[in-house]
Formats: C-alpha cells, structure tokens, sequence
C-alpha cells in the first residue's frame, strides 16, 4: 500500500496517462491541493496529539513549544519526503509544505495544552 | 475547580463560528454567483499553474506565451477580488456577531481565572491573558486568551471541514498590485 500511495504522486516516464507536472499522480488522487489539505490535518491532529501529551505529563515553559514546533515539523517533512517521496519544487517548496496550516495547528496545540493542564493538574 | 470555565468557552466560541458559518451559507455560499466564482478561480488557478510548469523549462518565452500568462494572472486577480467583495456582507456579519459574543462572554466571566497556562505568558500576549483579573501570577489565564486561542485555531479548522475556505488560488493574489508592464 505504502509504495502504491507513493507511485501516485512519483514522476513516471513510463506513460503519458501516469502522471502530470502538477504531480497528479495516478487517477489524480494525490494532487497539489489534496497534499496541502493532507498535511493541514496531519498538523492539526500533531498539535491535538501533543497538546494532550505535553497537558497530561505536564511538560511546561518554552519546552513544550519548542517540542511542538519541531515534531510538527519533522511529521510533515516526514510524510511528504521520505513516505511520499515527492519532489519539493512541484508543490511549491519546503515552505509551502511546511507553512501550509502551521498557524491554526499553533493555536490549537496552545488550547489542547492549556485545557488538559488546567483540568489535570488544578 | 475553575478549569470547566475554560471548557464553557470552547462552547461558546464553537457555538458562535458554527452560527457565523450557517449565515455566510445562507447568503452567501448557497449562491450561484459564488459557486460559479469559485469554480472559474480554481479553473483559472490550475491552468495557470500548468501554464507556468510548461513554460518553465523553457530558456527563453515567447512573446505571446507571456501575454497569455499575463492576460491569465490580470483575470484571476479580477475574480478574486470579486470573491472577496462577495464576502464582504457575511466578514462584516461575523466581525459585529463575534465582537457581541466576546463582550457577552466575558461579562460573564469577569474577573474571573479560568485557567492554568503551562508557561509563563511571555510580554507580548501578557494584556490578553491577565485581562479583567487581578493577578500577579502569570501563569492566571482569563477568558480573553481563551477566546483568541479559540477563534483562531478552531474556525479556521471547522470553515476546513464545511468546505467554506476559499480556493488557495485566491490567497496568492494580491488584487492591489499594479498590472504588468505590456511589451511594446
């Protein structure tokens, strides 16, 4: 299955009908906007993830978003690069990968974070 | 126990995006001039995409290539800012019924802690988070931050997943910027 999802977005010079150069990928399913809304929802669920984690554990002060930050990060260049495997400059770059649905995620993870130690521990 | 306040606001500021979000659908999102807005924006965005990846590995454009690029670009931000014109009656809506929420909601909640920050709140979000409490401890949370924290990570998630964003193609333009230069 892994290496199914990943033929659907790799370039392919075997035919015309595989893939195109927005990176369509095969029966269009892994498109440039369907990515962007992939990796917006893997950012939410990490910042829902780790909000709940870092509450309950308490992981506190700079730390805990610093934490965040970086497993935010690592999740989606993960996804995208190394399970993917596609070509950053077909989709926009690493910034647009990464920026896409970072903010929303920062506020989110702030109010799992917030809710789970307030309940938790006061 | 103070932290099921900080859950009551949650509720509150669902309650008001969904509420904001029925409005803008009823008149707006269920038109067919925004329907058909969307649609050519999204249509326009990709063939101009596809254009740009042609053309991009081409050493030198053609003269007319450029043009249709151009002439491509100048309609998309024509129809983005008619997009966002659009919207104008449900932004304004949702700022005025937000606003109401927020000074009902914290007239409630006035003076009140309702919850516990893991962090010390930094200079910058200080006046939101010590706001209406009288409180030397800067971990003391009121209700203001809550709120902010909520609108801002919430409705932009439940407009995701009602399909009420508009096309990425639209955040990219800038309808203030000035037209390209044509080549003589």
């Amino acid at each position: 299955m892994a290496s199914s999802m990943r033929r659907r977005v790799a370039r392919s010079d075997k035919g015309g009908d595989e893939v195109d150069h927005e990176g369509a990928g095969i029966e269009g399913e892994w498109d440039k906007d369907k990515l962007l809304d992939a990796l917006h929802w893997l950012k939410q669920i990490m910042g829902v993830i780790c909000g709940v984690v870092f509450g309950f554990l308490p992981i506190t002060g700079f730390v805990g978003a610093a934490a965040f930050a970086a497993i935010n990060a690592a999740s989606s260049h993960t996804f995208y690069h190394s399970y993917l495997q596609i070509d950053e400059d077909d989709y926009g770059g690493h910034s647009a990968l990464l920026g896409e649905g970072f903010m929303p995620s920062v506020f989110v993870f702030q109010l799992c974070w917030i809710l789970t130690y307030s309940l938790v521990h006061y | 126990m103070y932290s099921w306040d900080s859950v009551q606001i949650v509720a509150v500021s669902i309650a008001g995006t969904l509420f904001c979000e029925l409005v803008s659908w009823v008149l707006i999102y269920r038109t067919g001039h925004y329907k058909s807005l969307v649609n050519s924006i999204t249509r326009m965005g990709k063939k101009l995409e596809a254009m740009k990846a042609e053309n991009g590995g081409l050493s030198i454009k053609s003269k007319a290539q450029k043009k249709k690029e151009e002439r491509l670009e100048t309609l998309l931000k024509e129809k983005s800012f008619d997009l966002q014109k659009s919207k104008m009656t449900a932004t304004i809506f949702a700022s005025v019924a937000l606003l109401i929420l927020y000074t009902l909601t914290s007239k409630h909640f006035s003076g009140r802690i309702v919850a516990k920050l893991p962090f010390e709140a930094p200079w910058i979000i200080k006046g939101a988070t010590q706001r209406g409490i009288n409180s030397g401890d800067l971990t003391d949370c009121s209700m203001t931050y809550i709120y902010v924290v909520c609108s801002a990570g919430l409705r932009p998630n439940i407009q995701k997943l009602l399909g009420f964003t508009p096309p990425r193609q639209v955040s990219k333009q800038n309808p203030f910027d000035p037209k390209p230069q044509e080549d003589q």
